[in-house]
C-alpha cells in the first residue's frame, strides 16, 4: 500500500531519523521531502499502525490517486 | 407567422457531395481518376493526406475536390447540375449520389441576454479571460516571480515560448516533462503565455518565470507522492506561486496538503489549486470542493463563464474545514497554448480557472513586493464581488492590479504660499 507520511514540524530539522525509524518498521521510503516535510512509500497494510505511532510521524494517509480528462474532453 | 424562404431552400454552397459506391470507396486511385473524367477537376486532395486524417481549412477552400477516403465521399467545387451530366455521359457506375452542399451551422440557442448582464468575448487582442479580470489594462508582467505549473508537462517546443527560460522536471516514472497530453502546456499558457503571442494574447504574466513539474502523465493520471514531490521541488527552487490544475473527488481534507501547503506558505509560496469540476448545477448537484484545494491552506479557485455565470461543472463549497471557493477565475472555453502542430486550443474546466488566479498572484506579488499569507490577503481582496453564492465563488472574480498599482502615491499637493485671498 502506498503512504504518505506527514512528519511533525517539531521533526522536520531531523527528517531522516524519521525516515530511518520507518525503514526499521517496515516501510520501503520512496522519497524524503525536506523542504515540506513529509516521506512517501509503501508499507503492508497490516504495518499501518505500527508507524502511525513512530516520534517524529504526524500523520499517516493511503495515497490516493489523481485523474484528468483526455485532451479532446470539453471539461477538463 | 411567415416562413422564410431560406426555411424553405437551405442555402448550399455552390459545390457537390458526391458519394461513391462501395466498389471505390477507400480505392484512392479509382476515385481520383472518377472525379478526373467527370469533371476534370484539378486539385484533388485527400483527407488521408494529412496527419489523423484532419485537413485543415484552408485547403478546404482552394483545392477542386476534396476526397474523404474513409467515408467514400468527396465534396467537389462544381454545382450538381454540370456533375449529373457528365455522369450521364460517362455512365459511369462508381458515383452513386450528388447533391448539393448545404450550409451547416451550430444549433445554438439564442437567448436575450438581460440588459445587466455583463459580457466578455474573446477579440483579437485579448481572450474574454483577460479582459473579465482586468489583465488587459495592467501594466504588471510578473517579472521576478516564478511560477511551478503542475501538471502534465510542457511543449518546450511551442514557438510562443520561445526564449523563455524554463525549468524541468518530470516527477512520472519513465516520461519526460514534455507534454504528451495538452492540459499542462494550456494552463502554462494562462498562467505565463506571452504578450504579444502568434493570435491573441492568452497569459497573464509574460515574464514570470515557469517551472514545469510534471505530475501527471501523458495519460493524465498521478498520485500523491508525485504531487507532493513537484510541490517540494517548486519550495526548494523558490518558486513564490505554484499552480495546480488536479484534484482528486475526495471530500475529507489530507493531513499531508494541509500540513504542506502551510508549510509552503510559512516558506513564501502560494498554492493555488482548482476546486473541482464534480458539480452538475443543471441537475441540481452543486458538487464539493476537491482534494486538495479543500485544503484550508490552498486557495481553491471556481470556473465562471463569459457571462460571469457559475460553470456548471464548477464545485461548490465544501462544509468541511477549508473546503469553500476562495475566490473565481474565467474557466469556461479559454483559449491557451496547445502542444504543436495545433498551437492553440479551447478546452473549460476550473483547471483553466486556477492558472489565471495563479498568474494574477504573480502580477500582484510584483506591484506590491507580498508573497504567501499576505499576497493570499491581497489577491482575494481585490476580487470583483459577483451577483451570486460566495458558496459557489467565494470573495469573487480575480481581478489584476490596476496600471498604477504598486506606484508611489503622488502626495497631495501643497497648497502655493501666497497671500491669503480675501
Amino acid at each position: 500500500m502506498n503512504v504518505t507520511v506527514t512528519v511533525a514540524g517539531s521533526h522536520l530539522a531531523k527528517i531522516e531519523d524519521v525516515a530511518a525509524r520507518l525503514r526499521s518498521a517496515g516501510m520501503q521510503v520512496d522519497a524524503v521531502l525536506g523542504a515540506v516535510g513529509i516521506i512517501t512509500g509503501s508499507l503492508p497494510e497490516q504495518r499501518l499502525s505500527s508507524i502511525e505511532a513512530l516520534q517524529g510521524v504526524a500523520a499517516v494517509e493511503k495515497q490516493v490517486g489523481f485523474q484528468i480528462a483526455p485532451p479532446d474532453a470539453e471539461v477538463q | 407567422m411567415s416562413t422564410t424562404p431560406q426555411e424553405l431552400n437551405p442555402q448550399t454552397t455552390g459545390r457537390s457531395v458526391v458519394v461513391f459506391s462501395e466498389d471505390v470507396r477507400g480505392d484512392r486511385a479509382a476515385v481520383a481518376e472518377a472525379l478526373r473524367l467527370l469533371t476534370g477537376v484539378g486539385t484533388v486532395i485527400a483527407t488521408s493526406d494529412y496527419e489523423d486524417g484532419a485537413l485543415d481549412a484552408d485547403a478546404i477552400g482552394s483545392a477542386d475536390a476534396i476526397t474523404f477516403d474513409a467515408l467514400g465521399v468527396a465534396v467537389v467545387a462544381r454545382e450538381p447540375g454540370e456533375l449529373t451530366a457528365a455522369v450521364a455521359s460517362a455512365a459511369s457506375t462508381s458515383i452513386l449520389t450528388i447533391e448539393p452542399e448545404r450550409m451547416m451551422y451550430a444549433i445554438a440557442v439564442e437567448e436575450e441576454p438581460p440588459e445587466t448582464s455583463v459580457q466578455f468575448a474573446d477579440d483579437v487582442y485579448y481572450t474574454w479571460g483577460l479582459r473579465a479580470t482586468a489583465v488587459d489594462a495592467a501594466t504588471a508582467t510578473g517579472a521576478g516571480i516564478k511560477i511551478a505549473v503542475l501538471d502534465t508537462g510542457f511543449d518546450f517546443g511551442h514557438p510562443d515560448f520561445a526564449g523563455r527560460t524554463i525549468t524541468e522536471r518530470s516527477f512520472i516514472t519513465g516520461e519526460e516533462s514534455a507534454d504528451g497530453h495538452g492540459h499542462g502546456t494550456h494552463c502554462a499558457g494562462t498562467a505565463l503565455g506571452p504578450a504579444l503571442p502568434s493570435g491573441r494574447r492568452y497569459g497573464v504574466a509574460p515574464e514570470a518565470e515557469l517551472f514545469v513539474g510534471k505530475v501527471l502523465s501523458n495519460r493524465g493520471g498521478g498520485v500523491d507522492a508525485g504531487i507532493l514531490a513537484g510541490i517540494d521541488w517548486a519550495l526548494t527552487n523558490g518558486c513564490q506561486i505554484i499552480s495546480m490544475s488536479l484534484g482528486a473527488d475526495v471530500r475529507e481534507v489530507s493531513a499531508a496538503y494541509e500540513t504542506v501547503g502551510r508549510r509552503a506558505l510559512n516558506a513564501g509560496t502560494l498554492i493555488v489549486a482548482a476546486a473541482g469540476n464534480n458539480a452538475n448545477r443543471p441537475g441540481g448537484d452543486p458538487g464539493f470542493v476537491a482534494m486538495p484545494a479543500n485544503s484550508p491552506s490552498i486557495m481553491a479557485v471556481a470556473a465562471v463563464d463569459s457571462q460571469l455565470a457559475i460553470a456548471p461543472f464548477s464545485s461548490g463549497s465544501n462544509p468541511v474545514e477549508g473546503g469553500a471557493v476562495d475566490i473565481a477565475a474565467p474557466g469556461v472555453r479559454v483559449y491557451s497554448s496547445w502542444p504543436m502542430p495545433q498551437r492553440a486550443n479551447f478546452i473549460s474546466g476550473t483547471s483553466q480557472a486556477a492558472p489565471h488566479v495563479a498568474g494574477i498572484a504573480a502580477l500582484w506579488s510584483q506591484v506590491t513586493g507580498e508573497s504567501a499569507d499576505a499576497l493570499w490577503k491581497t489577491v482575494v481582496g481585490a476580487a470583483r464581488g459577483l451577483d451570486l453564492p460566495a458558496a459557489d465563488v467565494g470573495a469573487g472574480l480575480v481581478q489584476a492590479p490596476g496600471p498604477d498599482a504598486g506606484s508611489e502615491p503622488e502626495p497631495a499637493p501643497e497648497p502655493e504660499p501666497g497671500p491669503a485671498s480675501y
